[in-house]
């Protein structure tokens, strides 16, 4: 039987309830977005069709890749993408991972030329793609003190391309240097993308997460009250095997869910993310031997919601794009489109 | 300050391998294969044809390898093609003609094609081969050769910074002209050739199904008309690898290795096994034992992990294999990288000589080893025992180790590299459990050090020097011999310590008429001999202004026939402005170390005993001599042996804070000046020569310079002017001298302090 509401309930507690509400309901406006990893663009319908389901309009392709190539000692770039069908649907902006070592290697003159080169192949990139200009274009790369003046004056240079005079420029910034800003510098761009993922050692063979942990994630996010830049989201969802060889880390396999692991006779399961090698044999081109181990750290649907919540708490910039990483189809197949969504929803 | 953690990156393409080794560099540091002490010697097998791969991090990375003996030439594609084409020729042409040929100007080419056809010289050539077709003979080679030329830009790689693709239109056009010349051609080579480049061109076009195709068409039954072959087969394994066929391309590519020196790294960078499956796949695919070997070799070297397995396979196979015995020197070669210390291990005295070395990798070698010997027929008895007896020493078994030694000594016959191999292994393996040095030690292990500190570097250098730690570890206690075995072992020195060096000891030692045979061994090879040792007693004396006593060491050096070190300067010499490198280039004169204490004494004594003008022009020449045995002078090579570095950091100094980079006040310090600006001031004062009494207190300004540069002070104003007295006292009381005018001239610091003080 329900005991009816007194009055007295709507005199004290509505008003409480209302303006507790009314602070919870404000609407950010969020850009779904995805990234687009792979080397070749060639999106199904059925992806385009659940990108456009999601509210997906916005799509972070990655170019290439710079590196230094030793033997040429100079920059190079590599995985060029190739594009075998353009969705029409999406905006495509462009984005380009440098590593922090080809920065090490260069002196101004270099870093104003690479700025040059790295913008004349992403603009005839683009032009294959768009007959506008890239709205948006992000740049990848973790750098340190040591090339913190190289990676800046790189991207202010290559902000003076005359085509990308109106492109919004962004880059990536790691947890840490959220967290260090004034450590780390804030790289001279209009917004940053907070890459909310990649937060714990790697190379530990008995770290628990590396790719999302809640309480470290809490231990950066905390030392900051507000990042100089706009910031959006980026968001992982993938899963990856990290393969150890006398405890040193030898290569990750990506991706790889427990799943694959459970049905392979070379392994073990010591529990939901270790996996032992009980004999001698090739796993994915890897020789393994008994004792090798493989750490599966998965962003299950549960956690990448998790880390969504969590970091919504942080970002407050109007208009905030949040990008979920990435478009590989053995990802997207671990989540639902529900699931999906109430990642985005997290931060709405 | 916070902790900074790093996460770890995302690398953009993360199916890529974890850097496990860095790459081959050739710089100032040690590389990974460099980096530990190697007494094991890959060397030992004599597998020339396989020399860039006993090291998994130089091949692998494709690095430099000027540090190991071998033949460039047996990799290259470009020698590579011309003994194809002297195979063609049947050795008629000289390899040099064909290069000269092969690799001629298009243009060269085209001129000749047209001399032969209209069997016209339009130039003379010397080279045979031109020559002949001038003649218009065998112009269908010389037809080839301009097709081959039109093709070659397509099959190069594209400007790394440009999104153009490849002319898929030409190359297809080509592609099907190379067909058709195939066809029409009559002459088996250069039907090779034209199907070599259809299937070239239809790889590089990414058409691999085409690949194939054109591979069973044009080429699969030319092995026996041109070893050309093999690189066609190549393509054919790479076009396998693109289609995901990994087995048909490890098979292929196992053939290529065979086959093909120049294409052999590419195919061992090409040989991918994803599974089980595939693996077994690939095997089956093996016609004979032969091409199971090299399947096995692959595989062991592709991936350390792989190696025990493969072993175990090739010797089941065949224990007398070369492949079987590159991959068990490879092994070994890479567990002494595990176990051993690193070259530069400084003065870790507390730290054992070698670490314990027991792990399942040292066993399972050890099991493979023994399986091997015992089969009684492996090719090289004494390669074998030498592994075997390595493992032992690492694993601390001594008379195992010994016991493989004495029959690989049986075995080895007039093999050098084995034997210096086995000196090494003996000498190591006596040491190993040596505690204290007496003289049963020393007479058991100096043979060995005696025959090992004379072997060619390769094959002696880190056993020695290993056996030379562990000497200096034992000798710990006792200055002279840590000394001589930490220098032998790390080539320390001694010069770079000398305030701190033990000289007295070390002369005493060398002065000892009654030397053990081991202390004589030491005293012999040591870097530093008796004439240096009293230089560097000297150096000592002088560095604390001892000048008699350092006189009469000098003296000592005179009297055993030896040479005092000589100056590049007259130190009594002094300018406006310091520049070592003109003054030393200006000196044609003799001044040594023995000069400078006489005239030190002697303008001293001077100083003493004169007044006036002439105690002033000793004062000013003693200022001088200072002035240049400091580390600012042209003679700094008096009291020191290393130009002080630190100092300079100062120009290379970023950050907001800004302080003179050495805090020293030490009055023996290499930079102090304090005596040199004492005698410039007394100079200045006791002088009525006003021009010279300016030029001294300008000198005086000078020191007092440098003095702010070793005050470790903050550089600002305040510390600047603290340190102008002698600027000031110029600018008040000498404005009228012609020094002064000169001092403005050429000192831009002193322009500066009269234009803003």
């Amino acid at each position: 039987m329900h005991r009816p509401v007194s009055r007295a309930f709507f005199v004290l507690f509505i008003p409480i309830f209302w303006a507790w509400s009314s602070c919870a309901d404000k609407q950010q406006e969020v850009i779904r977005s995805f990234y687009h990893w792979q080397t070749t663009l060639d999106l199904s319908t059925e992806e385009i069709q659940e990108l456009s389901s999601l509210g997906v309009h916005d799509l972070y392709v990655k170019y290439f890749d710079v590196i230094w190539d030793e033997e040429a000692a100079q920059p190079r770039p590599v995985a060029k993408l190739q594009t075998v069908q353009v969705p029409d649907e999406l905006s495509i902006h462009p984005v380009i991972f440098l590593t922090n070592e080809t920065l090490e290697h260069l002196d101004m003159d270099g870093v104003n030329d690479l700025a040059w080169r790295m913008c004349k192949l992403m603009d005839q990139i683009h032009t294959g793609l768009s007959k506008d200009p890239p709205a948006i274009i992000q740049i990848d790369c973790d750098w340190t003190e040591g090339t913190r003046d190289n990676y800046f004056q790189l991207l202010k240079q290559m902000q003076t391309y005359k085509r990308f005079e109106e492109t919004i420029w962004s880059a990536t910034i790691r947890l840490h240097q959220y967290a260090y800003p004034q450590q780390t510098g804030v790289p001279p761009v209009d917004r940053g993308l907070l890459m909310f993922y990649n937060m714990g050692n790697i190379e530990d063979p008995d770290a628990a997460h590396s790719i999302y942990d809640p309480s470290t994630a809490e231990a950066y996010l905390k030392q900051t009250d507000h990042y100089p830049i706009p910031l959006d989201a980026g968001i992982a969802l993938f899963s990856w095997g990290l393969y150890f060889h006398h405890r040193e880390l030898q290569q990750i396999f990506y991706p790889l869910y427990a799943d694959e692991l459970l049905n392979e006779s070379l392994f073990t399961t010591v529990d939901d993310t270790h996996f032992a090698a009980t004999g001698e044999g090739y796993f994915r081109g890897r020789f393994v031997q008994p004792g090798d181990t493989i750490r599966i750290e998965s962003m299950s649907p549960e956690l990448g919601l998790k880390s969504a919540e969590q970091l919504s708490h942080y970002l407050h910039d109007h208009p905030l794009s949040v990008i979920l990483y990435h478009t590989d189809p053995v990802i997207l197949q671990h989540y639902t489109h529900e699931e999906l969504d109430s990642v985005f929803s997290a931060f709405e | 300050m916070k902790n900074w953690t790093r996460s770890f990156p995302l690398l953009s393409s993360l199916l890529i391998l974890f850097p496990a080794q860095t790459g081959n560099s050739c710089g100032w540091f040690y590389d990974d294969d460099e980096i530990s002490y190697r007494p094991y010697n890959q060397y030992i097998i004599d597998l020339p044809e396989w020399a860039w791969f006993y090291y998994s991090a130089h091949a692998l990375d494709f690095g430099d390898f000027t540090d190991t003996p071998f033949d460039y030439n047996l990799y290259s594609q470009k020698e590579e093609n011309i003994r194809f084409w002297s195979d063609y020729y049947q050795g008629k042409y000289t390899e040099a003609f064909i290069s000269e040929m092969v690799y001629a100007d298009p243009s060269d080419l085209k001129q000749l094609w047209d001399d032969g056809i209209s069997k016209k010289k339009s130039q003379k050539w010397s080279n045979p081969l031109a020559q002949r077709w001038q003649k218009g003979e065998g112009l269908n080679e010389l037809k080839y050769l301009l097709f081959a030329h039109e093709v070659v830009p397509y099959v190069q790689e594209l400007d790394w910074w440009s999104n153009e693709t490849q002319d898929l239109e030409t190359m297809h056009i080509l592609q099907e002209q190379a067909v058709d010349l195939e066809a029409q051609e009559n002459d088996p080579g250069i039907r090779q050739r034209y199907a070599f480049q259809a299937i070239r061109l239809a790889h590089y076009a990414g058409n691999f199904d085409d690949c194939l195709l054109l591979f069973e068409q044009l080429a699969k039954n030319t092995a026996s008309v041109n070893d050309l072959y093999w690189w066609c087969l190549s393509l054919k394994a790479g076009a396998h690898l693109r289609k995901g066929e990994f087995a048909s391309a490890a098979y292929y590519n196992a053939l290529v290795f065979e086959h093909s020196r120049a294409k052999r790294q590419y195919a061992l960078r090409d040989f991918y096994i994803d599974s089980d499956a595939t693996w077994q796949q690939a095997l089956s695919m093996c016609r004979n034992e032969q091409e199971q070997k090299t399947l096995w070799l692959m595989a062991g070297y592709k991936q350390p992990n792989a190696a025990p397995m493969c072993m175990e396979a090739l010797l089941q196979l065949d224990p007398a294999a070369p492949e079987l015995e590159l991959l068990i020197t490879r092994e070994a070669e890479q567990i002494q990288r595990e176990y051993l210390p690193e070259r530069d291990f400084g003065l870790q005295t507390d730290a054992p000589w070698l670490p314990p070395a027991t792990s399942d990798r040292i066993a399972r070698l050890q099991q493979i080893l023994q399986a091997g010997i015992a089969s009684g027929k492996t090719d090289h008895v004494a390669f074998w025992q030498c592994a075997s007896a390595f493992l032992y020493f690492l694993s601390g078994d001594e008379a195992s180790c010994d016991a493989a030694l004495a029959i690989a000594s049986k075995q080895k016959g007039n093999d050098e590299r084995m034997q210096w191999q086995i000196t090494a292994l003996q000498t190591l393996n006596t040491l190993r459990s040596v505690d204290h040095m007496d003289a049963l030690v020393e007479k058991k292990i100096l043979p060995g050090l005696k025959q090992l500190v004379k072997a060619p570097d390769m094959f002696g250098y880190d056993a020695y020097r290993l056996a030379m730690y562990k000497l200096f570890l034992l000798n710990i206690e006792d200055p002279v011999r840590a000394e001589i075995c930490m220098n032998q072992a790390k080539y320390t020195d001694p010069q770079a310590i000398y305030l701190d060096y033990p000289v007295d000891e070390m002369i005493a030692f060398f002065r000892d008429k009654n030397l053990s045979p081991m202390d004589q061994f030491l005293h012999d090879v040591y870097s530093n001999q008796l004439p240096d040792l009293l230089d560097m007693k000297a150096t000592v004396q002088m560095h604390y202004q001892q000048w008699e006593a350092a006189k009469a060491t000098l003296q000592e050096i005179i009297d055993g026939g030896g040479q005092v070190m000589e100056l590049y300067a007259d130190p009594k010499e002094i300018h406006y402005y310091d520049c070592h490198d003109c003054d030393h280039m200006a000196f044609e004169g003799h001044y040594d170390k023995m000069d400078l204490c006489n005239d030190i004494l002697s303008l001293e004594k001077k100083v003493e005993q004169t007044t006036g003008e002439e105690k002033a022009e000793a004062c000013h020449l003693l200022g001088n001599i200072y002035y240049n045995i400091s580390h600012f002078g042209n003679s700094w090579m008096a009291t020191s042996y290393y130009l002080n570095t630190t100092f300079f950091d100062y120009y290379s100094w970023n950050g907001d804070e800004h302080i003179w980079p050495i805090a020293d006040d030490d009055p023996n310090s290499v930079f102090d000046n304090t005596k040199a600006l004492f005698y410039y001031d007394q100079a200045a004062e006791l002088t009525r020569d006003r021009e010279f009494a300016a030029y001294n207190v300008f000198l005086a300004a000078k020191c007092e310079q440098n003095m702010m540069y070793i005050s470790g002070a903050p550089d600002n104003v305040e510390t600047t002017l603290d340190y102008r007295t002698r600027f000031d006292l110029l600018r008040s009381d000498y404005k009228d001298t012609e020094v002064y005018l000169d001092a403005i001239d050429v000192c831009k610091y002193f322009a500066y302090y009269v234009q803003n003080y």
